[in-house]
């Protein structure tokens, strides 16, 4: 049986603290060790799920507290997180209940504005794959009745692997999603970092995480004015790639990528100051 | 991050299912099993030692629970088996060989594994090679290749495709016969 509370509570993840949500792990850790004391798997699956649900919605607000507060990199770990738990999720709980839905859609459209686009990723040759949940050493002809993804005693079986790194490589699409690569100034060996004023306007919009938005890419007409100060040689901020001289600066305006934001709940005006791209195309 | 459109490439291959288990592994009584087989898993080399996909072991037990009437195999002793895993998310079904009596069922079979692993993830890029062997053990086998999507790989690797096939078995070895994609599509923001 699982305490109707639990799932109350977890429905209103807004209205939560985080002194809420730490008393709401505890009570759900602790009904599923009565779950899986008494042999009730359905009941430790159940709260598996209403775990995993928890630990949705609160690296879902981490990550908007980590963009909101500037820490974007650390906000993209959250957003990764999330969909990590979401996928897992997904095998054993629909999505339509407790904001899952709505964190999904938010979460995927902040991951597109994010300017990282290049990842190390790693490949491996796995010497050897063991059951997370009894251990046995599993083979294509050998092996246990426990299958990878599923849950035995309120926990997910996974594989636990002995590897050999063989090679590391720059892809678009990694299994980890953290592995961003930053380039770094070849003199001062400091870290370069991205530009992330699109995720900065849309969050300085929102008051809550649990607010809706969404957005569109256009193009727009801009001024040579809001580029005074990018002199004739620097790239032309079109990101054409050419030189500002060579490329825009005796046309009409700057053609650059324009982001159009909408919000569910108007946010105040002197939230929303329109920023300039500089370097072009971020898509 | 973008997505290549999808493709489909069938070909001839070089060799027969024969040629092909003989390749696969010098274990006598390993060979004599997969002969008999309907489906093997065949793997890659890597420096000499032959590589699965990673999760190939599920793959392997999803495909045996899938075709129960169908002997599945798997090229490989227990002792050398090894997988790989690659750098990017990648559903990558390895190269299945199988007999032609197969192809009516053998699409859906192969889209349930997809979606088994795709789960919510449904752009995933997916890779898959299926050997079809013809009736005769001695004659070239065809393969098809789909890589793309997971999203795509249900309207390019379907039936329809499939029922096509007979015409290939005509084709001289390594001749490539058709290949779809979507190329027309701009690359799409996954």
């Amino acid at each position: 049986m699982i305490p109707e509370a639990l799932t109350v509570a977890l429905r209103s993840p807004e209205c939560r603290t985080g002194g809420d949500e730490r008393a709401l792990l505890g009570r759900i850790k602790k009904a599923k060790a009565t779950a899986v004391r008494g042999g009730d798997e359905d009941s430790a699956r159940h709260l598996w799920c209403l775990e995993t649900i928890l630990a949705i919605q609160r690296n879902y607000c981490l990550a908007f507290d980590g963009m909101k507060s500037g820490a974007f990199y650390q906000g993209w770990c959250f957003l990764a997180a999330v969909e990590r738990h979401l996928v897992h999720l997904a095998r054993h709980h629909a999505l339509n209940d407790y904001q899952l839905e709505f964190i999904r859609t938010q979460t995927a459209r902040f991951q597109s504005l994010y300017p990282y686009r290049v990842f190390l990723s790693p490949a491996y040759v796995v010497q050897e794959r063991r059951c997370g949940i009894c251990d046995a050493l599993i083979t294509p002809r050998k092996g246990c009745a426990h299958r990878k993804g599923d849950i035995y005693g309120g926990e997910m079986c996974g594989h636990r692997l002995r590897i050999q790194i063989t090679m590391m490589s720059l892809v678009d699409q990694p299994v980890g999603k953290e592995r961003v690569a930053f380039l770094s100034d070849p003199d001062s060996g400091r870290l370069k970092d991205y530009d992330y004023s699109v995720i900065e306007y849309v969050v300085a919009g929102l008051a809550s995480p649990y607010h809706g938005w969404n957005f569109e890419w256009t193009k727009r007409l801009c001024s040579h004015r809001h580029f005074a100060d990018v002199s004739g040689d620097a790239p032309c901020p079109c990101g054409s790639g050419r030189a500002y001289e060579a490329c825009c600066l005796h046309q009409a305006g700057v053609t650059i990528p324009h982001c159009d934001v909408t919000f569910d709940v108007v946010p105040a005006r002197e939230h929303l100051e329109v920023r300039y791209l500089r370097g072009g195309a971020r898509r | 991050m973008t997505l290549s459109p999808p493709s489909i490439k069938i070909e001839q291959h070089r060799k027969s299912r024969l040629e092909l288990l003989e390749d696969a592994s010098t274990d006598e009584s390993l060979r004599a099993s997969m002969a008999s087989a309907d489906v093997v898993l065949l793997p890659s080399t890597h420096e000499g030692k032959p590589l699965f996909p990673s999760d190939t072991v599920e793959i392997f037990r999803d495909l045996q629970a899938a075709l129960p009437e169908a002997r599945v195999e798997i090229a490989v002793r227990d002792e050398d088996y090894q997988e790989r895993l690659l750098h990017s998310i990648l559903i990558d079904l390895g190269s299945i060989l199988v007999k032609y009596v197969l192809i009516p069922v053998i699409p859906n079979v192969l889209w349930d594994l997809v979606k088994k692993r795709t789960g919510i993830l449904t752009d995933s890029k997916t890779r898959v090679c299926l050997l079809i062997a013809p009736q005769n053990d001695d004659d070239p086998i065809v393969s098809i290749e789909y890589e793309g999507s997971s999203e795509d790989f249900h309207k390019l690797f379907g039936t329809e495709t499939l029922d096509r096939l007979k015409i290939h078995f005509k084709l001289p070895p390594g001749e490539t016969q058709r290949t779809e994609t979507a190329a027309e599509d701009e690359p799409r923001d996954s």
